[in-house]
């Protein structure tokens, strides 16, 4: 196998992986691309040594952790004031990221799991960045919450209450999407 | 990390969300990635100067310097000895005298060369000064808005 060709393959290992990081952080389909481009960038840079560790998975989540958050905090600030209009506009109808978020490649034979399962994914991604941001690095990448606060740069406290917030926004939003469709069927 | 698990507060939700599947990657992820690294293959001079290496970036920033720097002492250099030159002086000098001392073709050599220098250089300069200030304060004003609107949002 030729370096490019095991290099593809490297990349097909692991593109779900680096991408489900980057769009659950960042909450936004083509900055997550972006950022799993690099990581994947970075990765060939030093893939002689990569190929034969075996911490590769702990090595592209940390990557893709640190661009995603370093990204939110260069980046996002700058046009947080617009984007921020912009959501509060499109709250009423559809969130445009919910739109964009390609379905989770499920195979589960019960489609109600399934839709659950959806339902979850959509309403993570319609909560405030901070919020999300501090939900995703404590409950998927299991982080401490002094650790969130470090590598955020924000008070411990503003992220025990983002986390705190995110939950029971998302437990209230799950519960009534759940109403919803138990009323359609 | 996952030593301790137990601490994750409402640990139903926890379940659930560690129970979530991946998310697909898109199918232009792959060839995007191998197009970027075959670019970033190429020789130096065939790729944008913002993927060349540092000290080549280095290089590029020092020579647009000196060639700035250049062109401005230059321009201060040339304007007092273009102050100096009196117009009406040459401009009355008769045809024929002009022909007889150096010719039509040097004397329209002259005059062009002396447009040039008179008006269009320092016409030129001030469109270029001008436009440097006119972007600067479009630039600095659009900045300071943008900051002081990201502090008030803070």
């Amino acid at each position: 196998m030729t370096d490019s060709a095991e290099f593809e393959a490297f990349m097909r290992s692991y593109q779900d992986m680096v991408f489900t990081s980057a769009i659950r952080l960042l909450g936004n389909h083509a900055e997550a691309q972006d950022i799993a481009q690099e990581v994947f960038l970075k990765a060939y840079a030093r893939f002689a040594q990569l190929k034969q560790s075996s911490t590769v998975g702990g090595w592209l989540k940390t990557v893709t952790r640190n661009l995603c958050l370093n990204h939110l905090t260069r980046y996002r600030k700058r046009w947080r004031v617009f984007s921020d209009m912009q959501r509060e506009n499109s709250e009423q109808d559809s969130p445009a990221y919910e739109e964009q978020l390609a379905a989770p490649d499920h195979r589960d034979s019960d489609e109600r799991t399934a839709n659950q399962r959806e339902i979850l994914e959509r309403a993570l991604a319609s909560l405030p960045s901070d919020q999300r941001v501090a939900l995703v690095l404590y409950h998927f990448e299991e982080m401490p919450y002094q650790d969130i606060a470090d590598q955020m740069k924000h008070s411990l406290s503003k992220v025990k209450t983002d986390i705190a917030r995110g939950r029971d926004t998302l437990r209230k939003r799950l519960e009534s999407r759940k109403e919803e469709l138990e009323m359609d069927q | 990390m996952t030593a301790n698990k137990d601490r994750f507060e409402d640990p139903q939700l926890h379940r659930e969300l560690r129970a979530q599947p991946m998310i697909k990657a898109p199918e232009s992820l792959i060839p995007g990635v191998l197009s970027l690294i075959r670019k970033r293959q190429l020789a130096w001079y065939r790729r944008p100067a913002a993927t060349w290496p540092r000290p080549l970036q280095y290089g590029l920033i020092l020579a647009c310097l000196v060639a700035f720097s250049g062109i401005a002492w230059g321009t201060i250099e040339i304007l007092p000895a273009l102050r100096a030159i009196d117009l009406r002086e040459l401009f009355s000098v008769p045809v024929t005298r002009i022909a007889a001392i150096s010719g039509t073709f040097d004397t329209l050599m002259r005059v062009g060369s002396l447009l040039g220098r008179t008006t269009i250089a320092p016409a030129l300069l001030i469109i270029a000064a001008a436009g440097s200030l006119f972007y600067l304060v479009l630039f600095g004003a659009g900045t300071a808005i943008l900051r002081s609107a990201v502090r008030i949002n803070d």
